[in-house]
């Protein structure tokens, strides 16, 4: 099974937008962006329990940059 | 051994600055924000903790801040990653070489400056010279919060207005003012605030501290732990001038200083340093042969530091001596020629008295007999 991550880059950011979220009542850990062979490579992401685009809304709307999700798989 | 030259470098640290320096190498020994083990991102946590205390305590958000490894560094990644060929800097005529070295430097790129003078009893009328000054490509206005050499404090509240009314940016070296008088960025609308963690924080020396709340080019790039396939620097901050492997026992220690700087207060520190500073001022004023630069230091224009000569010797001597009587004291140019060009003490040079948070009176008296015996042997011969 796989799940989805938002990727914010900075583990700056990551702690900002994981601090943020729990702050309004979303569960988020920080984990690193698994590499894909993407353009970009290596960063920060944030695994949300619940839902991702109502956390990724939250974290525009205070100012973290988002670069789109990963995927990692979860048993 | 009388440590009184805390405008070098602070000394003594606070015991707990000391042990988080400790608890940082025993128990924060990866390095952050590159891999995504379990100490790596402990010690990332760590690091980030520093971030939102210096940006709550100076003014701005976590991650407008960075950790060159000093001042100075600070200072040229504000101004070289910001000016362009073309631009006007107006600076102050009490620079340290921080400042104006780059500026000097970046003449070759086509940056002008110019020294905005003042009257160092009314550091305010700076600001009617800025204006005198003001050109249709003037960019950025760059000052330091207060003189290294004398203590001279300028008017930020004032000059922050001056550059919003006429759009520049604001750059303020606070090696001298941080941990010792309120510096807000965002409240004094301070762009780019350079600090000396080692001085006024308390902090180990190799630490450095940039608050940017406006863009900068960076001036170094290299491995940054973040976006590795492309060959251009992150755009974001702190990582897009943080290049390497930051000093992060130092960092972590920092947030110590910061606490204890917020433990003991702003208003405390800088009463007693004052208090020091005019105690040796007073006694001083009454010995033949010792001369003094600046009125009497009190809060409406100063920083608690200041500097003197006795007779005609050369400072230099002036601080062997009182070395040898077991006084630590800097003197000479301060790596700030432009502030004694103001003072007129180029030959001379001066000798710097700094206190700390934990400098006692006694000290300050002890140190007064001894300026007052040297100076009666040395008089003033031009």
């Amino acid at each position: 099974m796989f799940k989805e991550m938002v990727n914010v880059g900075s583990v700056t950011y990551a702690m900002e937008g994981r601090d943020l979220l729990r702050s309004k009542g979303f569960k988020a850990y920080i984990r690193r962006t698994p590499y894909h062979g993407d353009r970009k490579g290596c960063g920060y992401s944030l695994e949300v329990d619940g839902d991702l685009s109502a956390a990724e809304a939250v974290l525009r709307q205070n100012g973290i940059k988002l670069r789109g999700r990963s995927q990692v798989s979860r048993q | 051994m009388i440590y009184l030259d805390n405008g070098a470098t602070s000394w003594p640290k606070p015991l707990q600055v000391r042990r988080a320096f400790c608890t940082a190498l025993e128990k924060y020994g990866a390095n952050p924000g590159r891999s995504g083990h379990a100490l790596s991102r402990k010690t990332a946590e760590a690091v980030y903790r520093v971030r939102k205390k210096a940006a709550d305590f100076f003014g701005g958000r976590p991650e407008q801040v960075m950790f060159p490894l000093n001042c100075t560094q600070a200072l040229n990644f504000a101004l070289k990653g910001s000016l362009r060929p073309g631009d006007h800097v107006i600076t102050s005529c009490l620079e340290h070489n921080a400042v104006m070295r780059p500026l000097e430097a970046l003449k070759a790129r086509g940056v002008a400056y110019s020294c905005a003078d003042l009257d160092v009893k009314q550091p305010g009328t700076i600001i009617a010279s800025m204006g005198r000054l003001l050109r249709r490509n003037t960019r950025m206005v760059v000052v330091t919060a207060g003189s290294n050499v004398c203590g001279i404090r300028l008017p930020l509240r004032e000059i922050g207005v001056f550059c919003k009314k006429h759009r520049l940016l604001f750059c303020v070296d606070a090696a001298q003012g941080a941990g010792v008088i309120p510096i807000h960025a965002q409240e004094l609308g301070i762009d780019f605030l350079c600090v000396a963690p080692h001085k006024g924080l308390y902090a180990p020396m190799g630490t450095g501290l940039l608050l940017a709340r406006a863009p900068l080019r960076p001036i170094i790039e290299g491995g940054t732990g973040l976006n590795s396939m492309e060959l251009v620097q992150p755009a974001d901050f702190p990582e897009r001038l943080e290049s390497g492997t930051i000093n992060t026992p130092g960092v972590i220690a920092l947030g110590s200083g910061i606490d204890f700087v917020r433990e003991m207060g702003l208003g405390k520190i800088y009463a007693h340093e004052m208090k020091m500073i005019q105690s040796l001022y007073d006694y001083l004023c009454q010995c033949p042969n010792v001369v003094m630069y600046t009125p009497r230091p009190d809060e409406s224009f100063c920083l608690p530091l200041m500097c003197f000569n006795i007779g005609s010797l050369h400072s230099e001597e002036t601080a062997e001596y009182l070395d040898q009587e077991g006084f630590a004291l800097r003197a000479g140019l301060h790596c700030a020629p432009a502030a004694h060009r103001k003072l007129e003490t180029l030959e001379q040079g001066t000798v710097r008295v700094c206190p700390s948070v934990f400098t006692k009176e006694e000290e300050m008296f002890a140190l007064a007999e001894k300026i007052e015996n040297f100076a009666k042997k040395h008089p003033i011969t031009h």
